[in-house]
This record gives C-alpha cells, structure tokens and sequence, in this order.
C-alpha cells in the first residue's frame, strides 16, 4: 500500500518505546539511588528511488524510511542528597557504586539503604549481602555502627570492615537489573581516592521532573502527529482504491 | 515550538535552582558564621538566522540580525561574605571576627579548613576546638587550674592561673585571608577550603592591615536576612510559574498544528 502509513506507524511505534521509558522514569522519581533512562532515535535506512525510462535508469534522490528506538541509554549524574540520620543509610560522592552478592553474581548498586539481617549481615532490602574488602560485611547487631567517608565501618570505635567501592571505566556497558543493581560486562575496577560514603544520607533519584514532563509533551504531540498523518494517508488510499477508476 | 519548549523547561530548572538555595538561606538563618549564597543566571546560546550586519541585495547592510535564544542556566552560586549581627553570649571562648579574616581549623587528615564560626570548646587535654572536636590552628592549650581565660583584640590568649595575680599569655590566634573569598568551597560544618580559585591563604594577626579583629564573648549570627529571601523566594515562584504558563501555550499551540487537519 502506500509506503508512508508504514513511516508513520514506525514513528509512532518509536514514540510509544519513549512514553514507556519516560513513565518508568516518573513512576520512579521518588525511588532512592535510581539511575534515569533515555531512548535515542535513528532512522531507518534510506531507499534510493530511480525512475525507469525504457532502457534509461535515472537516480532520483534518497527516500527516508521511517524511525526506530536506536537504543537506551542511562544517566548516570547524581542525584540529590537526602539526610536521614540512620547510620545504615549511605550515599555515594562521586563515581563509585557498592558491590553486592546476588545469587546471579556479584552486582553493583548506588541505592545505599541497607538493613542488618538476623545473622548481623548487612544486606541490601532484598536480602542480597553488602561486599566488603574481605567479602560479606558481619556486623554484630548489639552494638551501635558509625561508617566513615572512606567506607570503613567501625563498632565501638574498633574497625571491622571495610566497604567495597568500585568505579567503572565506561558505564554505558552497564544492564540494569532492576533493585537498583547494575551487572558488569565489562573491567571493574576500585573506586579512586575521591569517592566518599557519607552515612545518614540517601541519594535520591536523579529524574527531573520539570525535563520528563516536558519530554512528555514532545513525546504526545509526536505521537499524536504521526497519528494524524497515518489518517491522512489512509484517505488518499480511500480516493485511490474507492475512487480511481469508477465508472461513473 | 518544541524549541519554546525547552527553553522554558531550562526557566522552570533554573527558578528551581534559585528556591533550593534560598531554602537553604532560610533553614540556616540561625547558624553561626553561616553566609548566604546567591545564583547568578545567564542566557544560554543563541541561534543566529540571520547575522548583523549583512548586506541585502540592494548592497546596503541590514542593521540588525535575527538571533533566538534557548533559554537561561545558572552560571554562578556563590557566597556573600558581608557581615551578620553579633550576638553577646558571656561565653569566653565565643569568638567573633570584626572585619575580614577566617579562623583556621585543623581537619583530622592534617589539611587546613576555614570558618567564621567562633563557637570553640576546650577539649579533654585543654585544647581549643570547634563544635566538632577540630582543633584550632595554631593549637592552643589551656592549663587546668586557669580560671579566667581572655582573648584581646589583637587574638593574644591569656589566662589567669590560681594562685597568680598575673595574666599569662599561652598563645596567639591568627586569621586568614582570601583574595577571593568566594571562591572557596563549603564542605558544610561551616567550614571552607581552599580551592584555585580563591587563591592561597595569608596568615595574619588580627588587627593587622587588612584583617579583622577579635571579640571575645560575641558570636557572628547568619548574615541571612529573611525579608530579603522571602521576597526572592516570592519572585522566584512567579517565574517558576509563568515559564510552566509558556510550557502550557506551546503545548496548546503544538495541538492545534495536529488538530490542522481533521
């Protein structure tokens, strides 16, 4: 049929991706350590038209195909900084995530909201255990907790251990993995010296809302005029099939 | 249209900006030795049409140009270093700066930090400390059995010990100074560091050319004055709101190219 109701469905299709991308961020404007998500756009390859003259090709031009979600990618800027005043609450300065242990591996995090489990382990709300320098940090849960900036933990002014922070050379190979973990495809290496715990903070997440609402709109009216054209197209079709060649 | 957009988009981000800080002006116009910041704006980009100053076919050069802009972002937020109100607390060891100069306070990592804040304690040796246990630099040690403590003008520290008519100097405070005071960086604790931009520290005693001098048993109070925020805060709010009435006609107008063809 004709070709642009094709285009213009492809953008729509893309304009969709992008509404979801954009509510998971507002759905998550409010969940600490959350990292926002964008959707780039490419186009899809051009056709090259030609006209057929008898024996004679002669090249018209490029004709643009239409529009597809190229990829995601994640913002990885901090968020703001929300005190709590619970000693358990952490939140990175710089570029650094915590490790922790899942079942699957060992994932990576910003979200610093840990809890001691029974077994005086400190766990992330899942359940998954925090690293340290020498593995699971194991706390004793009667006595009270003070982490300093560098990420070591003391009980009653005695260290105990030490909290494992990494940095990432390209954090665009980074999955999400929901939870707020991150897998590693690629070197992890510790963080540098710059990077600071600070503890009763939360890092909060990094959606502006003023940017997505706005995004919103642009994403609504895209769709909405890829709409338009798709029933524009469909009356030059109606003509064509419905009208042309009638005997009347 | 999509470009009105963002432009306002970048005045809601950046009344934004402006209301975070006077909120944090506020919720410290108690602190001591706190000084307010301020956000400067400036315009973003601009996107010339057509340049000033081109010559139009007749060969005579067309006055101006046809240039849009993309809206504003912050370019600065830095601290005004004017002085707060003293306050007289009766405390010896309330120290308040008339004039310019930072005391200088020794971080657990042996670097220097900077703070107007003369709040100090003496901690378990006799040392004089701030709030949080920094000791000040130079250090200074008050003898146990002294029983008045007194800090002159010029930041000597004497004590009167008991059993002694005579006052005894233990020691000598001295101030800092910044060629660009705001250019250093507040790491909270009302403390500052240096930073390039501010320039090296010069160390003085107090009373010298160009530093302040010391009053013993005042404190420096914020230099935040509260009509001042509210009515930023007040001006602040009708921008935030009149760039969301520019987000809401260009949405309108974005509509009612859709709704060009039925």
């Amino acid at each position: 049929m004709i070709k642009g109701i094709y285009t213009a469905a492809s953008g729509m299709i893309a304009a969709e991706i992008r509404q979801d991308t954009i509510t998971n961020n507002l759905a998550n404007a409010d969940t600490p350590g959350f990292k926002k998500a964008g959707t780039v756009n490419e186009t899809f390859s051009r056709m090259l038209l030609s006209r057929l003259e008898g024996t004679d090709q002669k090249k018209i031009g490029y004709l643009g195909t239409g529009s597809e979600i190229a990829g995601s990618w994640t913002d990885f800027s901090t968020g703001e900084l929300k005190e709590t005043g619970n000693p358990l609450d952490l939140a990175i300065r710089g570029e650094g995530f915590f490790a922790v242990e899942t079942p699957a591996g060992e994932r990576y995090t910003r979200t610093g909201a840990f809890l001691l489990d029974e077994g005086g382990y400190l766990v992330t709300p899942q359940g998954y255990r925090v690293l340290g320098e020498n593995g699971p940090v194991q706390l004793d849960t009667s006595l009270p907790v003070e982490i300093d900036r560098k990420g070591n933990v003391y009980q009653q002014g005695r260290q105990v251990a030490t909290l494992r922070l990494v940095s990432f050379a390209r954090t665009e190979n980074l999955l999400r993995e929901g939870n707020g973990l991150f897998a590693a495809s690629g070197e992890v290496t510790p963080a540098n010296a710059q990077v600071e715990v600070l503890s009763g903070y939360l890092e909060e997440s990094n959606v502006n809302l003023i940017r997505e609402m706005t995004e919103m709109i642009e994403t609504v009216r895209y769709y909405q005029l890829n709409q338009k054209l798709i029933s524009i197209q469909d009356q030059t079709l109606a003509k064509a099939v419905n009208e042309a060649g009638r005997l009347k | 249209m999509i470009r009105s957009l963002w432009t306002a988009a970048t005045g809601m981000n950046a009344q934004q900006l402006k209301i975070d800080t006077i909120s944090n002006n506020l919720a410290n116009v108690n602190t001591t030795g706190y000084k307010k910041s301020r956000v400067n704006f400036q315009d973003l980009m601009y996107q010339t049409l057509r340049q000033p100053g081109t010559m139009n076919s007749q060969g005579s050069q067309i006055p101006t140009g046809i240039q849009v802009g993309h809206g504003v972002r912050p370019a600065a937020v830095h601290k005004i270093f004017s002085s707060g109100s003293f306050q007289n607390t009766g405390n010896p060891l309330d120290i308040a700066i008339e004039g310019d100069g930072f005391f200088q306070v020794i971080m657990p990592d042996g670097s220097i930090a900077y703070t107007r804040d003369g709040s100090f304690k003496l901690d378990s040796e006799g040392r004089i400390v701030t709030s949080d246990g920094y000791s000040l630099e130079p250090e200074i040690y008050v003898p146990q059995d002294a029983t008045a403590i007194n800090i002159s003008a010029d930041g000597t520290v004497s004590v009167q010990r008991s059993g002694s008519n005579i006052p005894e100097t233990i020691g000598q405070i001295e101030l800092a100074r910044f060629s660009n005071p705001a250019g250093l960086r507040s790491i909270g604790r009302n403390l500052y560091q240096t930073t390039v931009a501010s320039g090296e520290a010069l160390t003085g005693t107090p009373g010298m050319e160009g530093y302040g001098t010391l009053a013993q048993q005042y404190l420096e109070m914020s230099n935040v004055k509260v009509v001042e925020e509210m009515v930023e805060m007040i001006s602040a709010q009708r921008a935030y709101e009149i760039n969301s009435k520019a987000i809401q006609a260009s949405d309108e107008m974005l509509q009612t190219v859709t709704q060009l063809r039925r």
